[in-house]
């Protein structure tokens, strides 16, 4: 399988901050979950993938074009959603849609009425009047209404319901289902994550901490109850992370792929406990440490 | 009645730059009427920019309000602090910087300093400009009105608040000469600020309180339609036919207020102060069209548009609203002839649609601040200029020559380049300064 997104050694400095050097790839069909804390370089890394921001050094391409290069017919491909967007100067739902359709051979007013019945928008609403759920579902519509090859999807479930969420995942999963639509989603919602991404890419300081197929990372991950006489020399050793310490007692999660269960041997832990991860958790541990 | 000073503090923290700048025009200004004597550089209007219009930028953002209502602080308190922020203090603020410019004039041997009659007139027609202004920002719509009444209030109060903030730049160029027409103008000025400071003193907590309330058209609205219409322009073009119509409107009605007040009012329309009554619709006209195109960035840059073209764009968006200006203009010569003449300078409005393009490539490479900052500045600037050719006897008119539009079309130019090295590498401008929300309270 091809792959729709290729990023390599991508690298942006700021006074504070600095991403990568990152390497990032997305299979064309997959839906893909971008994750990471707070000011990790989610957005970064795809603002500039969107030519917002130069970046320092690196090479990104879609669909083997180059995304400086050929910036139109890379945009020409990616429905782009985020809360961040304003379409407040279009006064209108409708102008908003007049004015994108504009822009893609590929929109589909039919859909578009479907997409505006199932999140509720009125044509003639004022933008500026909707709640903060319904601007990032006109801004789903805006992205969805023209059928993308490539969905980025920054946040999208901020200020959404519950069932707003849902309607929206079904859509995706419909639409990437239908057609080969490769879909990047950067969300706190985690279980949404976990559900729906068949990839994931987690991204800590800026660096890419893990990738891979979202089951294989939660087969890989264990959380380990153990006592161990040196807790702080286990925590630095490769594919341990200390997740919880109480004297002795301590939570560890463990990478089945490194050899971590003989360096747990090897510092006299004595594993008491084992369980099977879940995202959050894999999320929770690797973010604090 | 006691300010609440932490909240003065915190005003006054937040907008010292805007105050030093006034400080330093209206020295300038104290300066300038020592020397020419003519009042029709006395910042009557100029107040406003120092209170009701840094009042309602803090207040665009709806959390300021909530925060504010958030304090352990009365409410009356809260609204009776801004209204002596933005009627009195103010006024206190814009005679003492103008004396004080007047008076180091006059000590370094200009013959007419501002005298006490003239400084207390200053006074209270500021105060009640500032009072006016005040009143009808209590009244701005903040929300989709929910009835005809609230639609022409709402609406009624929009028409006075751009008339006033366009009268603030341009009312003293065109104080009338007689006597007789300054004692009316004065009086009703001042019924109508009496009248504004008394209903803004009890309406400025109200003000407060609307811009927390929620927008309406959330989850609980009526049905809609869903059917999109078909047919007629899209994408780049339906935005540029916008932006034209709609320059086309507001251009007839700002010249029809223009040339109505300059005729009501008896004022001068000559070379001295045509560069105002033109430089004026341009960026207020302009800065209307352009100005939420900024907020839009992040959407038009996501959008399969190169930098070159996004570029293009914001020279082509002035272009077309500034061509608004330029058709509506004849229609007055149907029955203004002077007035025509005048205005219609074209080398000026070429150097007016470069000088725009470039107040936005400031905003996109130094910031909005330094690009109102020069918006703000400038026309006083030219105007003065403009007084100082009549004063000096200097023949070449910059409204007409050649040069004035060439200088226009550099300024283009360099608007482009800088725009273009914006677009592409400056990631900060994409982010969303002006919208309801923060991205650090969601990440990323």
């Amino acid at each position: 399988m091809s792959n729709a997104i290729e990023i390599h050694g991508l690298t942006k400095n700021y006074s504070q901050f600095q991403l990568g050097p990152l390497d990032l790839t997305v299979p064309r069909g997959a839906i893909y979950g971008f994750v990471g804390p707070n000011g990790a370089g989610k957005t970064t890394t795809i603002d500039m993938l969107l030519g917002m921001g130069q970046p320092d050094g690196g090479l990104i391409t879609v669909d083997g074009l180059d995304h400086v290069r050929d910036e139109v017919a890379v945009k020409q491909m990616i429905g782009y959603v985020s809360p961040d967007l304003n379409f407040q100067m279009w006064g209108k739902v409708g102008n908003a849609i007049r004015f994108v359709k504009g822009f893609h051979a590929t929109w589909d007013d039919r859909h578009c009425e479907h997409l505006l019945k199932m999140f509720r928008i009125g044509v003639d609403e004022k933008i500026a009047t909707l709640s903060f759920g319904s601007k990032i579902k006109l801004a789903l519509i805006l992205a969805l209404a023209w059928r993308p090859p490539i969905l980025i999807l920054d946040e999208p479930t901020v200020g959404l319901d519950a069932v707003a969420r849902h309607e929206l995942f079904s859509e995706l999963l419909e639409s990437v289902g239908q057609e080969d639509r490769t879909v990047i989603i950067s969300s706190h919602a985690l279980a949404d994550v976990e559900r729906f991404a068949d990839r994931m890419g987690f991204i800590k300081n800026g660096r890419m901490l893990l990738e891979g197929e979202t089951a294989e990372l939660i087969q890989r991950y264990r959380m380990v109850d153990c006592q161990s006489n040196e807790p702080q020399r286990l925590k630095q050793q490769p594919g341990i992370v200390l997740a919880k310490q109480d004297g002795q007692r301590c939570r560890v999660l463990v990478d089945r792929g490194e050899d971590s269960g003989n360096w747990l041997k090897q510092f006299g832990a004595q594993p008491t406990a084992s369980a099977p991860v879940t995202l959050e958790e894999l999320f929770v541990t690797l973010a604090k440490a | 009645m006691q300010p609440n000073i932490l909240l003065l503090k915190d005003f006054y923290r937040r907008w010292w730059w805007a105050y030093l700048l006034g400080f330093l025009a209206l020295a300038g200004v104290g300066a300038g009427y020592a020397v020419s004597k003519s009042h029709s550089i006395l910042p009557i209007g100029g107040g406003a920019f120092l209170s009701a219009i840094l009042l309602a930028s803090d207040l665009n953002f709806r959390t300021n309000a909530r925060t504010l209502l958030s304090l352990p602080v009365r409410l009356t308190e809260i609204g009776r602090t801004y209204w002596l922020i933005c009627v009195l203090y103010s006024a206190l603020f814009v005679t003492g910087a103008t004396a004080l410019g007047s008076m180091i004039a006059a000590l370094l041997g200009a013959k007419h300093a501002l005298d006490t009659g003239e400084l207390f007139r200053m006074l209270y027609l500021t105060g009640a400009v500032n009072a006016i202004m005040l009143l009808t920002l209590t009244y701005l719509p903040h929300r989709q009105p929910e009835n005809t009444t609230e639609q022409l209030t709402g609406g009624f109060a929009g028409m006075v608040w751009g008339l006033g903030v366009g009268a603030s730049f341009s009312a003293p160029m065109f104080w009338p000469r007689s006597a007789q027409s300054q004692q009316s103008i004065t009086g009703i000025l001042l019924l109508a600020g009496v009248i504004s400071a008394i209903a803004a003193w009890h309406r400025c907590t109200v003000m407060l309180v609307n811009r927390t309330a929620p927008a309406a058209g959330t989850t609980s609205k009526k049905a809609s339609s869903y059917s999109l219409s078909t047919g007629g322009f899209s994408g780049l073009r339906w935005l540029l036919v916008r932006t034209f119509g709609q320059s086309i409107c507001f251009s007839l009605l700002m010249q029809f207020v223009l040339h109505l007040t300059m005729r009501l009012m008896g004022a001068p329309i000559n070379s001295a102060t045509m560069p105002t009554l033109i430089l004026f619709p341009v960026l207020f006209i302009s800065v209307l069209m352009l100005l939420p195109n900024m907020t839009a960035l992040r959407h038009l840059r996501s959008l399969p548009l190169s930098a070159k073209q996004l570029a293009l764009l914001f020279l082509a968006l002035p272009a077309v609203s500034i061509m608004g200006i330029f058709l509506t203009t004849p229609l007055y010569m149907l029955f203004d002839r002077e007035f025509f003449t005048h205005f219609f300078k074209l080398p000026l409005l070429v150097f007016g649609i470069g000088m725009f393009c470039l107040f936005l490539s400031l905003m996109l490479n130094i910031g909005v601040k330094w690009g109102m900052i020069g918006v703000v500045l400038v026309v006083p600037v030219i105007t003065m200029l403009a007084m100082l050719r009549q004063v000096l006897h200097i023949s070449w008119d910059i409204t007409t020559s050649p040069y004035t539009a060439f200088l226009g079309l550099v300024l283009l130019l360099v608007a482009y380049c800088w725009n273009l090295h914006a677009i592409r590498s400056r990631s900060k401008i994409y982010l969303p300064h002006f919208h309801l929300m923060g991205r650090n309270q969601f990440g990323g």
